[in-house]
C-alpha cells in the first residue's frame, strides 16, 4: 500500500487540489467538446488521442454535460474561499467552476435547438439523474439542474434512474417517475441521457422509438453511436462533442417548419436549392442547403 | 486494531466496512438514530456495489458495530476516523465545519487512552491545527497523540472493498517526534491482514 508522509497542511491541500484539478481536466475537454462541434472534429477521438499520452492520461476524459456530485462543486468553491481569504488568485479555479455552471445551465439549450421548436408543453424523458453511474447519490447532480430548466420553459418531465430515484424524489417536484425507461419515454418528445448507466447503454431503440411521439436524443454521455441510432432507427440525435445528426425523414420535417416561417421579402429559389440564411442556422444543426444534400 | 469511525456516510461506512473486512474491529458511530438501527440490521440505505454483503458478513462475524454512542466507541478506540460532511455553507462556499469540530470535541472529551485522529473529512487548510487546538483544550489527560489528515481517493475505495489495496493514506507530522512514529505505526498496521 502506497504511503507517503506530508505536513498536515499539505495533506489537507492535496485534496482540494486533486478534486480541483480533476474539475478542471473535466470542463477542459467539455470545452473542447464544444469546438468539436463547431469545427467537424469527434471528441471521442480527441480523448483517446489526448489520453495516449502518459503526461496526460485517459482518465476524466469524457466530454458530458459538465461536472456535478458532492465533492467538485464544493471542494472548488471552499479551496477558491481558501485563496481569497490569502489574497491568492486561482483563475483557473474561478473559471472552471464559471465554465460548469454555465455549461449545465444551458442543457436546456442543446436540447431545444435539437427539437427545433420550444419546449413547452413537451413530455421530456430523462433517463439517469444520479451525478455518475454506480451510486445513488444525488447531491449536486446534473439533472436537477437540467430538469428544472426544462420545467421553467414548461416542459413536462418524466424521469428514470436505476438507483437514484428514492433520492431523487426528495429533491425533485412535479416529475412523473418511471419504473423503466420504456415507460419513462412513452409519448415523448424526446429523451435526455443524463447519467451513464449500463442499463441505459444497451437499450432496445426500436422498441423505445415505436411508443415515442419524435425519436429525438441528446445524449450527454456520449454512449450510443449516432449512426445506428440514425440510420437504422431513425433518431435525431444530438451528442456533446459531435454535430447533431438529423433522421432522413426528420430533416424533411424540420425543413417545412422552417420554410413556414421565412419572413415576408425572402426569396426561395430553385425549389430551395439556392437558399442559405445563416440566421437560421441554430447551433448543433445543419443548413438548409446540407440537410437537402443529406436527403 | 480498534478503529472508531464517526459518520456513516458514503466515506464512513464504506471506510469501515473495508476495514473491518481486512480484520480491524470497527465501531461507526452515528447520531442518526434510525440509520444505525437500520444498519444494525444490515441495511445499507445506501447504494456501493458490495457493501451491503460486505456489512452483513462482518456485523456476523462481529468485527463491525454501529452505534449511536460515541463515547462508548471511542473511549478505547487506537483510532478515530472523523468521517463527517463539510457542506459548503452560505452563499460564498465556505466549507461548514461545525460537525467536524463537534466530533472532535466530543471525542477528545471521550478518549481515556492515547489515540491517533484521523480526519478523513475533506477540511480547509489549516483545520488540522484547529482540531489540534480545540482537542488538546478538551482532554484532560493528555492523551492525544496524533492529530493527522488522511485522505483516501473516494474512486479506489469504491472499487471491490476487498482489493481496495490501493487506498492512499497520507499522515501529517504534529510538532511532537512521538507523533509521527505513533501515527506510523498505526498506519503500517491498518493495512489488510493477508499482505
Amino acid at each position: 500500500m502506497p504511503m507517503i508522509t506530508t505536513t498536515r497542511r499539505s495533506a489537507e491541500l492535496i485534496k482540494y487540489a486533486a478534486n480541483a484539478f480533476l474539475a478542471t481536466k473535466i470542463t477542459f475537454i467539455n470545452e473542447m467538446a464544444d469546438l468539436c462541434e463547431k469545427v467537424g472534429a469527434n471528441i471521442d477521438e480527441i480523448a483517446i488521442g489526448m489520453g495516449m499520452d502518459k503526461r496526460i492520461g485517459a482518465a476524466f476524459l469524457n466530454a458530458g454535460p459538465g461536472y456535478g456530485g458532492s465533492c467538485f462543486p464544493k471542494d472548488t468553491m471552499a479551496l477558491l474561499r481558501t485563496a481569497q481569504e490569502c489574497g491568492v488568485s486561482l483563475r483557473l479555479v474561478e473559471e472552471t467552476i464559471a465554465s460548469n455552471t454555465s455549461r449545465k445551465r444551458t442543457l436546456g439549450n442543446r436540447l431545444r435547438a435539437l427539437l427545433g421548436e420550444t419546449l413547452q408543453f413537451k413530455k421530456i424523458a430523462v433517463l439517469g439523474l444520479t451525478f455518475k453511474a454506480g451510486t445513488d447519490d444525488m447531491r449536486d447532480a446534473l439533472s436537477l439542474t437540467l430538469i428544472q430548466t426544462l420545467q421553467n420553459a414548461g416542459a413536462n418531465v418524466h424521469a428514470f434512474d436505476p438507483r437514484g430515484m428514492k433520492n431523487a424524489h426528495m429533491l425533485l417536484r412535479d416529475v412523473t417517475f418511471s419504473s423503466n425507461p420504456y415507460e419513462c419515454a412513452e409519448g415523448a418528445d424526446a429523451i435526455v441521457l443524463m447519467t451513464d448507466w449500463q442499463s441505459l447503454q444497451n437499450l432496445d431503440f426500436k422498441r423505445l422509438g415505436a411508443t415515442m411521439k419524435r425519436r429525438v436524443l441528446l445524449d450527454l454521455r456520449g454512449v450510443y453511436d449516432i449512426d445506428t441510432l440514425v440510420n437504422r432507427y431513425g433518431f435525431t440525435v444530438g451528442r456533446v462533442g459531435h454535430p447533431a445528426k438529423h433522421a432522413p425523414e426528420n430533416s424533411v420535417i424540420r425543413l417545412k417548419r422552417r420554410i413556414s416561417y421565412l419572413p415576408p421579402g425572402v426569396e426561395v429559389r430553385n425549389g430551395l436549392r439556392n437558399f442559405r440564411d445563416p440566421s437560421f442556422t441554430k447551433p448543433g444543426t445543419a443548413s438548409v442547403r446540407e440537410e437537402l444534400d443529406n436527403e | 486494531m480498534k478503529i472508531a469511525i464517526i459518520g456513516t456516510g458514503y466515506v464512513g461506512l464504506v471506510s469501515g466496512a473495508c476495514f473491518s473486512a481486512w480484520g480491524h474491529h470497527v465501531v461507526c458511530v452515528d447520531v442518526d438514530k434510525t440509520r444505525i438501527d437500520a444498519l444494525n440490521r444490515g441495511e445499507v440505505a445506501i447504494f456501493e456495489p458490495g457493501l451491503t454483503n460486505l456489512v452483513e458478513s462482518n456485523l456476523q462475524s462481529g468485527r463491525l458495530q454501529f452505534t449511536i454512542n460515541l463515547k462508548s466507541a471511542v473511549r478505547d478506540t487506537d483510532i478515530v476516523f472523523i468521517a463527517v460532511g463539510t457542506p459548503a455553507s452560505g452563499h460564498d462556499g465556505d466549507a461548514d465545519l461545525s460537525y467536524v469540530l463537534k466530533a472532535a470535541e466530543q471525542t477528545a472529551l471521550a478518549l481515556c487512552g492515547p489515540a491517533l485522529i484521523v480526519t478523513k473529512s475533506t477540511v480547509p487548510v489549516g483545520s488540522g491545527e484547529r482540531l489540534e487546538a480545540l482537542m488538546r483544550s478538551r482532554s484532560a489527560r493528555r492523551r492525544l497523540r496524533g492529530c493527522v489528515k488522511s485522505l483516501s481517493f473516494c474512486a479506489k475505495v469504491r472499487q471491490s472493498p476487498i482489493s481496495a489495496n490501493q487506498t492512499v493514506l497520507l499522515s501529517a507530522v504534529i510538532a511532537t517526534g512521538h507523533g509521527l512514529c505513533f501515527s506510523h505505526s498505526i498506519a503500517r498496521s491498518l493495512r489488510p491482514a493477508c499482505r
